[in-house]
């Protein structure tokens, strides 16, 4: 088969699952346009794996309909649903050589031989396993072994591949080398991707959208640079890259929208935001690393100037993690660069920080605020 | 919408739901069958009455089985306990040149055909020391060999799954290794003891080829007895109230090791 | 002042500066360890290799014909293992429990084969119920033996089954039929519980992983479930396969005394105090028996190669 077929859209729709009275996904709908890669993101026990699953064909839903590309695929058995799946465990199957196992699934729909040669030849190159074809799983590194997970479920050229956290069992070296990997093999195939990760850097960089999962409900779906830098709700905020979670109020609207808000205690305008009166309570994510130690005479400079009393801090090599005391509140803040440091060292007790952008979650974020930030 | 769907997935593990169900009940029907016949006291089915009567006309021949059963039983696994858990002990805790030897040893008396090593040992006995044949000496002797893998296995599982940790912490401390073993280890490793005390005690107490080959009317074991009985009367309601007794104290006993531990038990067949 | 006595106000115990063994624990002399083997050495020697020896022994032993009985005469002969192939009745008998043994195997891996898997990957709480009623055959085989007896007779539960569904007239003659026998020893005892270890040790993932590239679940779970376990089931046949040709109990107890097993023939000729060939018959059935261990474990040996330890 040398039509290489173009990469078909996943649709979710309301899927529910229950396990006895537990929730593990609840009312779940999104869409993956053909040809993307899209990331379930979320802690264990979210549903991302039950998701994927559940679109496999490996489980089924309580409710809800799934379809794969034109096609209803709800009612249809796993092994005829056509998509390809690499496991979290060890799969390459044991009894067989590298080349047997990609060759699997094209021996199992009676291809000529020159074919599945050919095509696993293909693979081999594709996930830069020359020269292990005739290995078997024992003989390989786990980064090797799931390459031909990977070979494998491409080899039948099914237009979606769904990863159910890949890269979890390998260490971290060999983590970054399969996530290259599987970023290339995307571009290369341009097939759809539906991963599930609870590692919020491999979501970050390898998807076209991410989808954050609390509990079995979406929290969040959007690109990565929009679930980083617009978190919608406290959960996101904290569950994708660290955050600090402050309160404040919004003390007047102008007539040009700008807010007058109360935070840290000190009065600030931000720019407009929908949905936000006055006297409302509102919650800021300010990030770490938006976060910034200045000078005295730099003050100026920055919209949003807050002083603050180092309470403590952690040297981790290329930063120095400090905790600032402002207004009552503890704010967590990443400090680089030499000049920060020196800085630091020389005014330990008040600090001013810069903050870039305030980022004020939306009035209707659901959801507490985690006890842990 | 609902998304119910009988996959043939499904439909094959309900199957052998079902299956596994109806050959677990299979092998539980013996049983029953036994307490059918016991309690009407008549060997037809349907049964037709019910009666306790058999319950007590067990037979003086069969209940004078019982001490000897029971003596059996008791010694075979005390001496068991004595043989096996120093064994068990070297092979667990000390490398030996010989250890995969012995390991294999201990299998041989499982695998060698019963009947075989009977006539053997009935040999051997006249032979060289014909007062064995009929005693209870010489009933225990083939009895405790027939059950040394399941002792063993038994003790030496649970040494395998102690942390020999806390014994040297108590040598380190000052005790001897014996006493170490005996204060620290042993109390460890006396659940393992305990469940295969009870599988030999069951088999010991029911064996029946030993007894059958080189016992004499009065040192049989109860099973051998109720053999006797069968070929005497032909297929009496008493008799199955016998077997029922027997099996019920013995099966309990098994059945307790079992709900003890599972994965004890389980580790001890492989 | 020695190097042990530094360091502790209470002085240390003499084991501690005793010889330590090549792990550096401290036990008190190299020979322990055989200490504590040789009960159970001795005991397998005396009582267990012994007798055996004198089987050996006496099997290649003559019987001649006295005055009044057969006595045994020391000059060496094979006369007794070539009369168990002579003689028809042996012969047969030989033939008959090797045949038995292995439909008997067969029907007991095929039978517990589903139960094994159920015990492996099934869910629910039948398991426990299942898994105890196993015990059963385990451990109380002689009370299946003396129930089934009450089961087979012309009065008993399966003539009248048989008779009500009207499919036969006459209630069969099952007790003394050594197919009875055969049915009671084919029922899944310890071969679940071996095939049950042997499916449990491979990992779901593989089948899913078939099912994804393609294949049905039954296809899967045969190239994969099944192909990495096939080692631990032929195991479990072998084993079951080994024991049925050494049964003597069942047979007894369901087939009566002249049934045609080995084991039975060889107790005739023990009664009939034909030594020499009672012992040759013996030594045979070892033969027999190590003879299919020694077989199970060069398979087992070979497939962990083969397949490339699935762990």
């Amino acid at each position: 088969m040398n039509v290489r077929l173009p990469g078909a859209s996943i649709r979710v729709e309301g899927v529910t699952k229950r396990f006895g009275r537990v929730v593990a996904v609840d009312d779940v709908s999104f869409d993956v346009p053909a040809g993307k890669f899209v990331v379930l993101l979320g802690p264990s026990g979210s549903g991302k794996t039950t998701i994927l699953r559940i679109v496999a064909g490996l489980e089924t839903q309580t409710s809800g309909k799934i379809w794969l590309g034109d096609t209803d695929a709800t009612t249809v058995a796993a092994h005829r649903r056509g998509v390809g799946y690499v496991f979290q465990r060890p799969s390459m199957f044991p009894h067989y050589t590298v080349r047997e196992n990609i060759g699997w699934g094209l021996k199992l729909r009676r291809l000529p031989r020159v074919e599945i040669e050919r095509r696993v030849a293909e693979m081999i190159e594709l996930v830069h396993l020359d020269g292990l074809e005739d290995r078997y799983a024992t003989e390989l590194s786990g980064g090797q072994a799931q390459r031909v997970a990977i070979a494998r479920a491409l080899a039948p050229d099914p237009p979606i591949l769904l990863l159910d956290e890949p890269l979890s069992s390998l260490d971290a070296k060999l983590r970054d080398q399969l996530k290259d990997v599987i970023a290339e093999v995307q571009q290369r195939t341009n097939k759809t991707m539906m991963m599930v990760t609870h590692d919020q850097r491999e979501a970050l960089s390898l998807a076209d959208t991410v989808v954050v999962l609390d509990l079995g409900r979406i929290a969040q779906l959007g690109s990565p640079t929009e679930v980083y830098r617009r978190p919608s709700t406290p959960f996101v905020a904290s569950f994708v890259g660290s955050t600090n979670l402050v309160r404040g109020s919004v003390t007047g609207v102008q007539p040009d929208g700008t807010l007058a808000i109360r935070v840290l205690g000190r009065d600030v305008d931000v720019p407009r935001q929908d949905g936000l009166a006055a006297g409302d309570s509102i919650l800021l994510s300010l990030r770490p690393d938006d976060l910034e130690v200045i000078e005295e005479r730099d003050r100026d400079q920055f919209p949003y100037v807050f002083e603050g009393r180092l309470l403590d801090s952690v040297f981790i090599g290329d930063m120095l993690r400090i905790e600032v005391d402002v207004n009552g509140e503890t704010l967590r803040i990443h400090v680089t660069g030499r000049a920060r440091f020196s800085l630091l060292q020389h005014h330990p007790e008040i600090v001013l920080i810069a903050l870039g952008e305030l980022v004020i979650l939306p009035a209707t974020a659901t959801g507490q605020v985690p006890a842990e930030l | 919408m609902w998304a119910r769907r009988i996959t043939v997935r499904g439909i094959g593990r309900r199957l052998i739901h079902i299956y596994s169900l109806i050959v677990a009940i299979l092998l539980v029907y013996p049983t029953i069958q036994l307490f059918i016949v016991a309690v009407s006291d008549d060997i037809v089915f349907p049964p037709r009455y019910f009666s306790l009567q058999p319950f007590f006309e067990l037979g003086a021949s069969f209940l004078g089985t019982i001490p000897f059963s029971v003596a059996l039983g008791v010694s075979t696994t005390l001496v068991l306990i004595a043989l096996c858990l120093p064994m068990a002990y070297a092979m667990e805790r000390i490398p030996f040149r010989g250890r995969n030897v012995m390991g294999v040893a201990i299998f041989l008396p499982f695998i060698l055909p019963g009947v075989g090593y009977m006539v053997a040992l009935g040999a051997a006995y006249i032979l060289l020391f014909p007062e064995l044949i009929g005693s209870f000496i010489g009933v225990l002797i083939p009895v405790v060999i027939g059950n040394l893998v399941w002792m063993s296995r038994a003790v030496q599982g649970s040494l395998a799954t102690s942390d020999a940790s806390y014994e040297d912490a108590a040598v380190m401390l000052g005790a001897s290794r014996l006493r170490a073993f005996r204060s620290i280890t042993l109390p460890q490793i006396a659940p393992g003891i305990a469940v295969g005390s009870m599988i030999v005690f069951a088999n010991s107490t029911t064996a029946f080829v030993a007894p059958y080959f080189l016992g004499r009317p009065d040192s049989v074991t109860a099973t051998v007895n109720i053999f006797n009985e069968l070929t005497l009367r032909g297929l009496d309601p008493r008799v199955a109230a016998q077997s029922l007794l027997v099996e019920l104290v013995v099966m309990s006993l098994v059945l307790i090791g079992y709900l003890f531990s599972r994965k004890r038990f389980r580790g001890l067949i492989i | 002042m020695e190097p042990g006595d530094a360091g502790s106000a209470y002085g240390l115990p003499s084991e501690a500066r005793a010889a330590t063994t090549p792990l550096g624990r401290a036990f008190p002399g190299r020979a322990l360890p055989y200490l504590l083997i040789a009960p159970v050495a001795i005991y397998l020697v005396v009582i267990v290799v012994g007798p055996e020896l004198i089987q050996i022994f006496y099997s290649f032993l003559t019987r001649e014909q006295g005055v009044y009985a057969y006595h045994v005469v020391l000059t060496p002969t094979l006369a007794s293992y070539l009369e168990i192939f002579q003689d028809s009745e042996l012969r047969q008998s030989l033939l008959w429990t090797i045949a038995s043994s292995l439909v008997i195997a067969i029907g007991t891996v095929l039978l517990g084969l589903p139960v094994a898997h159920y015990l492996a990957r099934g869910t629910g709480r039948g398991k426990l119920f299942v898994e105890m009623a196993l015990l059963l055959p385990l451990f109380g085989d002689i009370f299946i033996g003396y129930a089934l007896l009450y089961a087979f007779a012309p009065q008993g539960i399966v003539n009248w089954v048989l008779v009500g569904l009207g499919l036969i007239q006459q209630p069969l003659h099952l007790i003394g039929n050594p197919a009875a026998a055969g049915f009671a020893m084919a029922l899944p005892g310890l071969s679940v519980l071996l095939m049950r270890s042997a499916l449990v040790r491979v990992d779901t993932v593989y089948e899913e992983a078939a099912q994804m590239l393609g294949a049905n679940p039954l296809r899967a779970w045969w190239s994969t479930t099944f192909a990495l376990a096939r080692v631990g089931i032929l195991g479990a046949f072998l084993l079951t396969f080994a024991g049925a040709t050494g049964a003597y109990t069942l047979p007894l107890i369901i087939a009566g005394g002249d049934n045609p097993w080995f084991g039975q023939s060889l107790w005739r000729v023990y009664q009939f105090n034909n030594l020499p060939l009672a012992s040759a018959m013996s030594i045979m059935m070892v033969l027999l028996t190590g003879g299919i261990i020694y077989l199970n474990i060069r398979i087992s040996g070979r497939g962990s190669q083969a397949r490339r330890y699935v762990g």
